[in-house]
């Protein structure tokens, strides 16, 4: 029997033997590296909430307290900037100590300010009644639910983000689900009062894009929280326009880690360009998005109103559509302007500068929409202000500046010297959103060669690169 | 106006031109003359070699380059100047008359320029549309030679995003030229000869000189340029030995391809087949033929629909000397020459004798319109009989034209341009290694003979046009190749068939197949009949030792492997289980599993002295063998049983002299054979020391078929022991029944 076994074994080995011959002599090319984990479309069942939600509420935070009762986890949302339009505490380059910043405390070239206008501005606030510092944002039924979680699209957050009278919440209740790219988009793509005024890459045609828009999304049929994961409800990703720093962001490579081009070359560019530079060949595509907005424009009576250029309660707008983005060394840092610092109101001031540079070797080229304008500043102490403008008594009902200036001022508790202009400023939008398919991405001569997108000077080098060499 | 406005609004209007040339900052201001050496005050008065010749040697240009008349009318305006233009008007010029700074938009030749005369050449930016021009009346030296003559378009855009139909253009999203696409423009390659800037500028013959280190400086370079434009071809920049990693063979394809074999194995351009410029069209234009653009009657190119071109693959010697199987197109080109000078007649002259006050002659649309409806469409635009040609004669001569006769001639143009990514590139192996192969594809050469004469091939061609130009249906002619053979006398593994080796291997095969089949179906008609002699199952005896069947085995295994992987390779594309490589890959390996486990075995069998077992033994030999002949021929169909061998051999004489045959002749001859065949990838110059693949893979095949034909033999003889499975027994457990009558077993199948 040993024998025969023995024999058995041989043989086995002998076959063994030449299978690994032949694997060694084919040589087959290394089998493509794993793209996104969560690559195929998936079909998310969810647990109906309809037979337990009760037949009436009265008012919205009772929707949120019925919540509560089997979710009681879910108040973890008031940890995340959701809530508080507040970041964790960090260092502000160029100044001193460390601050807590986000929407609740910043300026912005578009609506300006939040404080003292949270009328309107808090209509996206992911709660209840955010009227004025008096708001308690220690109050769980406060929290806004169904805003990220129903589905029936047909609820709407009116004044302060309570929901218009209208509203069916017994309906929005019984329809919750995992949020859909409806929910995100009824916030994110009207942020600045209206359809992609602020992200050049974020509209509401992102809710059924075509392929070639944003392949994520298109092709794959990927939701918002497929990359914007929200563990225990701390959505991950950072908006550059109210952070300074990229911690907790998402990122191309989180999925596409280690991915390599067919083209060899193509894979230097990686340490010195963002996957985003390529890939998002263009912004805006379908939708137009806001470019320029001047409010020194703003309270005049002759001109017509019309969403697109002018409006007298904003003033003078410019947009633009199928944009080509402009080019910047960003290693992931900013700087940001912050309410009371000093400008110098003959030059432009950048709100959120990206940091980098050639020199810098972690910083990249990156691509972005740069949202440009004229707002107002106090002209006797030289820095940006906050006026009160959709508030009550604001400059859209009054079309008076000086008032605005003085209802600002006790609103943000910022010293006004009685002297008013408009300064230039700009906002720095990296765009990471629209990535089109690999077929539409940037090819050698978008770049290089005589019609370059790319001022190479300006980005720092010699000339085009492709003839004095990469950065070193 | 001010001057700054002016200066504003001529920035403006030039915009467009300034994609293609821009103002040169360091071009000497200079006033444009005439031919008399005058200076004039409009583009049309000037003379380029005069103004030019004023600092530039045009008589040094004019002796040196390759865009000379007739072929050519470039002059340096065409190839230098931004629209191919200078804008020559008297505000443009100064006090002097020197044209002003703004105005001189000079520098190297720029896509649009060569695109002038050579086809779709476009700049970076711009769309890919075939411009009205490209089917009009043909200028001087206008040929679209890369485009209509190669298919090629060179463009950085993605096909996919051109305006062109192009057959599943969906896929397309690569560029239509790669070079262009990553900046690489037509001076890189056809750069001037003598140019500093190229370090591998080279002259004389000194081989052991790879360069030329006494070069022109910049300064004599710009009064003296060679204009016999550089070729570099593909392995100029190139190295396609450290590409390539997945092909087998790869020094052998290198060796013997030509690059564009497989990078330009289906341009995407329209490419002519025929330019009959004995007719006119509606447009102006001569009649062109294409080849791979499916048109219904009023299609431009635009809308038409560009299939792949499928070029012609012949023997060609590259622009390094070698001989290389490359891809041509052949494109006919006809036109009207008048007997009397010898000189073509102006096709303006052949326009206007087809048509009169901007419609066809009368008497041309009666004589032409085949199917009566009135119009003459581009397929019955053709002098397909003596009469329709004789009436245009007729209208020549009437025109003054002395004697005009149809000449045509075959023009081949090399497929190098407009080659995409190496996404694109060709990579099936069957394309070429089938019986069907593209290497013998038939070509058409014309559709139909203008005038009934036949293009005439080139003189002195770079390019070999094996095979048969015959008369194809229709009127035309086919170029007809030998459906076995490939160009340049290659060997193609899959496709060239070594007709009598291959012929007498298969019939040996099959003769053996029929002899066994006919002597099986004896035993199994006559098994009743026999004297019914039992035999009965004795002793068993333990006759082969482990390692014996151990060696047996392997020896089968990888023998059956390398006839069913040999065979696959022989017929690719008839049997398709695996794709080329992988059959090659695996007959290499066992291959290799085979020679080792033979060495093995001959040392195995010289220590044990075991090898005693197949050297016949001289005494009673002959005797034996026609005793163990008998018995196959007559005892076993009446079962008797089987003659003894020699006292102590395990294989009978018949065995041994087969066995003989097979170890030290078949087997060293497949050993060799496919060692030099594989060879011809890694050592060609040993493989060619006997003759390449020509007499040795005859050779390889031949043997193929002897060892097919006797593992038909060796399997059927197993069958014949005492039961149908008892060799077959015994070789997998190594015991076998002993007749009793015959106390030395018989055994002895390998």
């Amino acid at each position: 029997m040993t024998k025969k076994y023995l024999l058995i074994g041989t043989l086995f080995l002998a076959a063994a033997a030449a299978v690994v011959g032949i694997a060694v002599a084919v040589q087959r090319p290394p089998a493509a590296p794993p793209l996104a984990p969560e690559f195929s479309k998936r079909s998310r069942p969810h647990f109906d909430h309809a037979p337990v939600t009760p037949a009436k509420f009265d008012g919205p935070q009772a929707v949120t307290r019925s919540c509560l009762g089997c979710h009681p986890d879910a108040a973890h949302v008031m940890k995340s900037s959701h809530w508080q339009w507040l970041g964790d505490e960090v260092v502000v380059p160029g100044h001193e100590g460390k601050t807590r910043i986000g929407k609740k405390n910043l300026l912005n070239n578009f609506c300006l300010v939040n404080r003292g206008n949270e009328k309107t501005c808090t209509k996206c606030h992911a709660g209840y009644g955010w009227a004025d510092d008096s708001f308690d944002f220690t109050k769980a039924e406060n929290v806004d639910c169904l805003v990220c979680h129903e589905r029936t699209g047909t609820y709407v957050k009116g004044m302060y983000g309570i929901p218009t009278k209208e509203t069916d919440l017994v309906a929005a209740a019984r329809s919750v689900g995992t949020p859909q790219r409806e929910n995100c988009l009824g916030c994110h793509a009207y942020g600045g009062g209206g359809q992609g005024v602020k992200h050049g890459d974020i509209d509401s045609s992102l809710a059924h894009p075509f392929d070639e828009e944003d392949v994520h999304m298109g092709r794959h049929g990927f939701l918002c929280v497929d990359c914007h994961k929200a563990p225990d409800h701390q959505i991950q990703g950072r908006s550059f326009s109210v952070g300074v720093e990229d911690s907790h962001g998402v990122a191309c490579t989180d999925c596409h880690a280690g991915h390599k081009h067919t083209d060899a070359r193509v894979d230097t560019h990686v340490k010195s360009v963002a996957c985003q530079t390529c890939h998002i060949p263009e912004f805006a595509g379908k939708l137009p998005t806001k470019a320029w907005w001047d409010w020194s424009k703003a309270g005049d009576p002759t001109r017509k109103d019309d969403t697109h250029s002018y409006l007298k309660i904003k003033g003078e707008f410019a947009y633009e559509q199928a944009a080509v983005p402009e080019y910047r060394w960003f290693n992931g840092t900013g700087g940001r302007y912050l309410l009371g610092d000093k400008i110098d109101p003959r030059k432009v001031t950048a709100l959120n500068p990206p940091l980098g540079s050639i020199d810098d070797p972690k910083a990249k080229i990156w691509p972005f929409k740069i949202h440009r304008g004229k707002q107002p500043y106090d002209a006797g102490f030289n820095y940006l202000f906050p006026p009160v403008t959709g508030g009550t008594g604001g400059y859209w009902t009054t079309f008076d500046w000086e008032s605005a200036f003085r209802l600002g001022s006790v609103a943000s508790k910022i010293p006004y010297s009685g002297k008013y202009g408009f300064a230039p400023t700009e906002m720095y939008w990296p765009l990471s959103h629209m990535v089109s398919t690999k077929e539409k991405a940037l090819a050698c001569t978008d770049c290089h060669g005589e019609k370059s997108r790319m001022d190479w000077k300006a980005l720092g080098y010699a000339a085009d690169p492709i003839k004095t060499g990469g950065r070193q | 106006m001010s001057r700054p406005l002016v200066l504003v609004l001529s920035l403006v209007l030039a915009a467009p031109a300034a994609a293609q040339q821009g103002v040169n900052p360091i071009h000497p201001a200079f006033a444009p003359l005439d031919a008399a050496g005058k200076k004039v005050r409009t583009a049309e008065e000037m003379n380029a070699d005069k103004t030019c010749g004023a600092c530039h040697d045009a008589v040094y240009i004019a002796a040196h380059t390759d865009h000379k008349a007739p072929r050519s009318a470039a002059t340096c305006v065409q190839c230098h100047v931004s629209e191919a233009r200078l804008d020559i008007r008297p505000e443009r010029l100064d006090a002097e008359g020197k044209l002003r700074r703004e105005s001189i938009r000079i520098g190297t030749p720029r896509a649009a320029n060569c695109a002038g005369c050579h086809g779709l050449v476009l700049d970076v930016g711009s769309a890919v549309t075939i411009p009205a021009a490209f089917e009009a009346a043909p200028g001087p030296g206008r040929t679209w030679s890369l485009t209509r003559g190669e298919g090629a378009i060179v463009a950085a855009q993605r096909m996919s995003d051109s305006f062109l139909d192009l057959e599943g253009k969906e896929s397309l999203a690569v560029p239509w030229d790669v070079h262009a696409a990553k900046l690489v423009d037509c001076i890189a390659c056809h750069y001037a000869r003598n140019s500093p800037a190229r370090t591998d500028g080279k002259q004389g013959s000194l081989r052991y000189l790879t360069a030329d280190p006494r070069r022109q400086t910049q300064a004599e370079f710009l009064v003296r340029p060679d204009h016999r434009l550089a070729e570099q071809d593909c392995r100029g920049c190139h190295d396609p030995l450290k590409a390539h990693a997945f092909l087998p063979y790869r020094e052998r394809h290198m060796a013997v391809l030509a690059c564009a074999v497989c990078h330009a194995s289906g341009l995407m351009g329209p490419a002519a087949e025929m330019v009959d410029a004995t007719a006119v069209t509606s447009l102006g234009g001569p009649v062109v033929r294409y080849r791979n653009v499916d048109r219904r009657p009023g299609d431009t190119l635009n809308t038409a629909t560009i299939r792949p071109l499928k070029p012609l693959l012949v023997e060609r010697v590259e622009s390094d000397g070698v001989r290389r199987v490359a891809p041509v197109n052949l494109v006919s080109r006809y036109r009207w020459v008048s007997r009397s000078d010898g000189a073509d007649v102006p096709f303006a002259t052949v326009a206007r004798a087809w048509i009169e006050g901007g419609a066809y002659a009368p008497e041309v649309v009666a004589a032409f319109d085949a199917d009566r409806n009135g119009r003459l469409d581009d397929l019955e635009l053709r002098l397909d009989t003596p009469q329709k040609t004789d009436l245009i004669a007729a209208r020549l001569r009437a025109l003054g034209v002395e004697d005009p006769v149809v000449v045509g001639n075959l023009d081949v143009h090399p497929l190098a341009h407009g080659i995409s990514t190496r996404d694109r590139a060709l990579k099936d192996c069957n394309a070429c290694h089938t019986e069907d192969s593209r290497l013998a594809d038939d070509y058409v050469v014309a559709s139909y003979l203008p005038g009934g004469s036949a293009p005439r091939p080139p003189d002195g061609s770079r390019v070999a046009l094996e095979g048969l130009i015959a008369p194809s249906a229709g009127g035309g002619l086919l170029l007809q190749r030998d459906r076995e053979a490939a160009p340049g006398s290659l060997h193609v593994l899959g496709h060239s068939r070594q007709a009598w080796t291959n012929r007498v291997g298969f019939l040996i095969f099959l003769a053996v197949l029929l002899a066994t089949t006919v002597h099986a179906g004896l035993r199994f008609a006559l098994r009743r009949k026999r004297s019914h002699v039992e035999h009965p199952a004795g002793d068993k005896e333990y006759v082969f030792g482990r390692y014996e069947r151990l060696w047996h085995w392997t020896m089968a295994l990888s023998g059956i492997v390398l006839i069913a992987t040999g065979l696959e390779v022989h017929g690719t594309g008839k049997w398709n289980v695996m794709d080329l490589t992988t059959s090659v890959a695996i007959h290499n390996a066992f291959a290799v599993v085979l020679i080792v486990n033979a060495f093995l075995a001959l040392f195995y069998h010289l220590t044990t002295a075991a090898i005693r077992n197949f050297i016949p033994h001289p005494k009673g030999f002959l005797a034996n063998a026609f005793e163990h002949m008998t018995y196959q021929a007559r005892g076993i169909f009446y079962g008797e049983s089987h003659p003894r061998n020699a006292a102590g051999q395990k294989l009978n004489p018949l065995q041994q002299v087969t066995y003989l045959a097979l170890l030290n002749v078949l087997f060293p001859l497949q050993i060799v054979t496919g060692a030099l065949i594989w060879a011809v990838g890694k050592l060609p110059a040993v493989a060619n020391a006997v003759g390449g693949l020509h007499y040795v893979a005859p050779i390889h095949n031949l043997g193929a078929w002897m060892f097919l034909t006797f593992f038909v033999l060796h399997v059927y003889l197993v069958s014949t022991g005492r039961t149908p499975t008892d060799h077959l027994k015994s070789m997998i457990t190594g015991y076998q029944h002993v007749d009793q009558d015959a106390p030395v077993p018989e055994g002895a199948e390998r």
